[in-house]
């Protein structure tokens, strides 16, 4: 008797686990597909809730974009602003805030090796950002599982919260700095940042690396076309300024790789190094116009 | 390892594995025991050695003491054992003084020299404040109450059971402080059959998404409460940050407790409740029994008790409780700043006394509360916690009265903010409202009060654990 009713026990007890267990399954499901059928209808910002989601947002959709990308810009935030995207679909600005050219470069480079289609037009920002090396977190992300449904930016609650709080509420207003002269405070400290160049041997190494990644797109048939992004006039001279220009041609000299030089007195830069958006929309006019007009 | 690491959720899996299989080949009492000496000794090693050598040292000065307190037991020599045990709690207490806070002393009385470098330059091993603790509830334990300890087990046994408690390592890094009474009549042998799979599954569950989900993810909306100076920042920004770093603090801490008590679950250990759902305290008081529960037990057991509690009047009531609040600040860290915020802590308490002791005189009474009063009242309650979380984010005093003055003087600038940041900061805070909002709903019956509910948490969790995961940073709890 004893036995008999400790047996119903065990199979009550397990019955409780199966039944809890199932329960959790059967609402993780009907959770998920609520979830699913929110993430196919909610809007999709642009950007994220702070940079690092920005950032690979911009990676991910670039991965996993099905068009040809003919021109794209790679560089810091300082090419981030010069929305060349805005002229045309094929047109993409591959850009990262924090980051640097030599991560757009080596995401295209992934890209076109698994297609097989180059761009036609690359444009390369050369920047004292490229000591900050190839991001090697949005290259996982962009790869492989990175690239699964669950390890997309653009699926996470947070962003679409996000999403859906700016299309509500900022109706996609952009933030950007405005045209109406640089930030006194912000021009003295990138001053006294830029008076003191950075180490040779790193920048020598990023130099020597954006240089290959030049080669082998020319190889390819893409053109390239190298680019100092306008600082505020006052700093074009400064010691760290002329390091990055001085290394930078040392490695891709003029007479061999195409340079984009403009007169940085032309632009306004609202913060001492990144563009207004005046400024940044003649930028890339100004580039559309000398390279695909 | 971080509770919240892939090389953490390996270690249990092997422990839980040895722990349950080991046993039955190798059939020596206490195997399951050793098997979490060593799996604390290693858990801890694999952070640093020295981590693992200063809790080993620890224990084996606790085990040589006790020795030494059986050794007076035996020849029935009451005030030997109370000698040793007193001496060696002294020890731990210098132990403690002497890693966290010398350099501190140091600089205050013999300045910024060569001395106070040295002492602030020695590493702080891991954990050292909560095994430190846990030391001293043994021997305060084991002193009140020799003969229960002392004729239970052979001299192995009791070896063997110090070692564990002292190395448990769900507990021994963060949380929750176990007394030894606790603690001691669970080691025994465990079998897979008795371990609760659902409680362990919820409170992993819970654990995991307020550490990774919410607190990892919170943690960039807290920046501003970095900076030194707040001329020219919004007093709203300022203002939701701060709630934002109360809901931060809460999820990280809560959420390593949670992981603890279900990891001591899995092997067979219960560890008591640290956390019960503090921010719908209605006064300081109540907060006090809501958060970090085992550390206000263990303050009033082992001091607050022996400083004589409240039957020695009411001014020396309040001298205890100050005392009291002012050693948990300062044991947090060797900075005035926490010391400030114990003391703070123990002004409100004792203020709340002074006026119950005036307002209440039958306290048996207990008189019904509207429900909008309760609601002012919680919502005074987390304002003034939250500003006093300000001291533990903040780097001194001065940046929380400047950040204290531009949320009041502040509002020319109300429009001078990161509008994302303090967005996904409220955002980032409702699983902390939703999880205070659902506990006051089952409480009141209105709300949530199938048994199904539990499963569509569990589902969200489960979601957002898959979604939603922020970026993995050590606890804040184990700073100290």
């Amino acid at each position: 008797m004893h036995s008999y009713t400790s047996n119903i026990k065990k199979e009550n007890i397990s019955e409780k686990k199966y039944n809890f267990a199932l329960k959790t399954a059967v609402s993780f499901v009907i959770i998920f597909g609520i979830y699913f059928l929110i993430t196919c209808i909610a809007p999709k910002s642009d950007d994220g809730p702070g940079l690092y989601f920005t950032n690979v947002l911009k990676a991910q959709r670039f991965a996993m974009r099905t068009e040809d990308a003919k021109v794209i810009l790679v560089g810091s935030s300082m090419a981030s602003v010069v929305h060349i995207e805005d002229y045309s679909r094929d047109y993409v600005n591959l850009a990262f805030s924090g980051g640097d050219a030599l991560t757009g470069l080596e995401l295209i480079k992934q890209k076109s090796e698994k297609t097989g289609d180059y761009p036609e037009l690359i444009f390369v920002e050369i920047s004292d950002a490229m000591i900050n090396g190839i991001d090697e977190d949005i290259l996982e992300k962009t790869n492989g599982f990175g690239l699964s449904w669950i390890n997309r930016i653009e699926n996470r609650p947070d962003y679409i919260f996000y999403s859906l709080a700016k299309s509500l509420y900022y109706h996609n207003k952009e933030k950007t700095l405005s045209d109406y002269g640089v930030i006194e405070e912000k021009l003295e400290y990138w001053t006294n940042v830029k008076s003191y160049p950075v180490n040779q041997d790193d920048m020598n190494e990023y130099m020597e690396l954006a240089k290959e990644y030049a080669d082998y797109f020319v190889e390819k048939g893409c053109r390239v076309v190298l680019l100092e992004m306008p600082y505020d006039a006052s700093l074009h001279d400064l010691p760290e300024t002329v390091q990055v220009r001085e290394t930078a041609l040392a490695y891709m000299p003029a007479d061999e790789y195409e340079w984009f030089i403009t007169d940085w007195s032309e632009y306004i830069v609202s913060d001492a190094i990144h563009m207004g958006k005046l400024s940044a929309d003649r930028y890339a006019n100004r580039l559309i116009e000398t390279y695909l007009q | 390892m971080l509770f919240n690491s892939t090389a953490f959720i390996i270690f249990i899996f092997a422990v839980t594995l040895l722990y349950y299989l080991v046993p039955l080949i190798i059939k020596i009492k206490g195997v399951q025991s050793w098997i979490l000496i060593f799996s604390g000794l290693f858990f801890y090693a694999y952070l640093n050695p020295f981590y693992a050598i200063s809790l080993l040292a620890c224990s084996i000065f606790n085990e040589l003491v006790v020795l030494c307190m059986y050794g007076q037991y035996k020849r029935q020599n009451v005030k030997g054992v109370k000698i040793f045990a007193g001496s060696a709690i002294a020890v731990n207490v210098f132990i403690l003084f002497f890693f966290k806070y010398s350099s501190l002393f140091s600089g205050l009385l013999l300045g910024e020299g060569d001395v106070t470098s040295f002492l602030a330059g020695l590493p702080l091993p891991l954990g050292i404040s909560f095994y430190i603790f846990h030391g001293i509830s043994m021997l305060a334990d084991i002193n009140g109450n020799t003969r229960g300890f002392f004729e239970k087990s052979g001299r192995w046994g009791r070896f063997v059971g110090i070692m564990c408690y002292m190395t448990f390592f769900a507990n021994s890094v963060s949380g929750p402080v176990t007394k030894f009474n606790d603690f001691e009549p669970q080691i025994k042998r465990h079998y897979f059959k008795e371990v609760d799979l659902k409680k362990v599954f919820e409170y992993l569950l819970l654990g995991y998404f307020f550490k990774v989900c919410v607190a990892d993810n919170m943690q960039n909306y807290t920046i501003l409460l970095t900076e030194k100076q707040f001329g020219g920042v919004s007093p709203i920004a300022v203002i939701v940050q701060m709630f934002g770093y109360s809901c931060q603090i809460f999820a990280d801490f809560a959420g390593y407790s949670y992981i603890a008590i279900g990891v001591a679950l899995l092997l067979g250990y219960k560890l008591p409740e640290n956390f019960n759902s503090p921010y719908i305290s209605k006064s300081i008081t109540e907060f006090w029994k809501r958060w970090h529960i085992s550390l206000s037990s263990w303050l009033k057991q082992y001091v607050y008790f022996s400083l004589g509690g409240n039957r020695k009047g009411k001014i020396r009531t309040y001298f205890n409780l100050m005392a009291v609040m002012l050693i948990g600040g300062i044991w947090h860290g060797a900075d005035w700043k926490y010391l400030l915020w114990g003391g703070l802590h123990g002004l409100l308490l004792v203020i709340e006394r002074i006026f119950i002791n005036l307002t209440n005189k039958n306290r048996n009474e207990k008189k019904k509360e509207l429900f909008v009063v309760s609601i002012i009242r919680m919502f005074i309650t987390f304002i003034i916690v939250s500003w006093l979380w300000l001291f533990f984010k903040m780097d001194g005093y001065e940046a929380v009265f400047g950040a204290t003055r531009q949320m009041f003087t502040g509002w020319e600038d109300v429009m001078a903010m990161d509008t994302t940041g303090v967005l996904m900061a409220c955002f980032y805070m409702l699983p902390v409202f939703a999880f205070h909002g659902v506990y006051i709903a089952k409480e009141k019956g209105c709300l949530f009060t199938g048994k199904n509910w539990k499963f569509v948490f569990y589902a969200v969790m489960i979601l957002a654990l898959i979604l939603n995961r922020g970026t993995s940073d050590a606890f804040i709890y184990f700073q100290y």
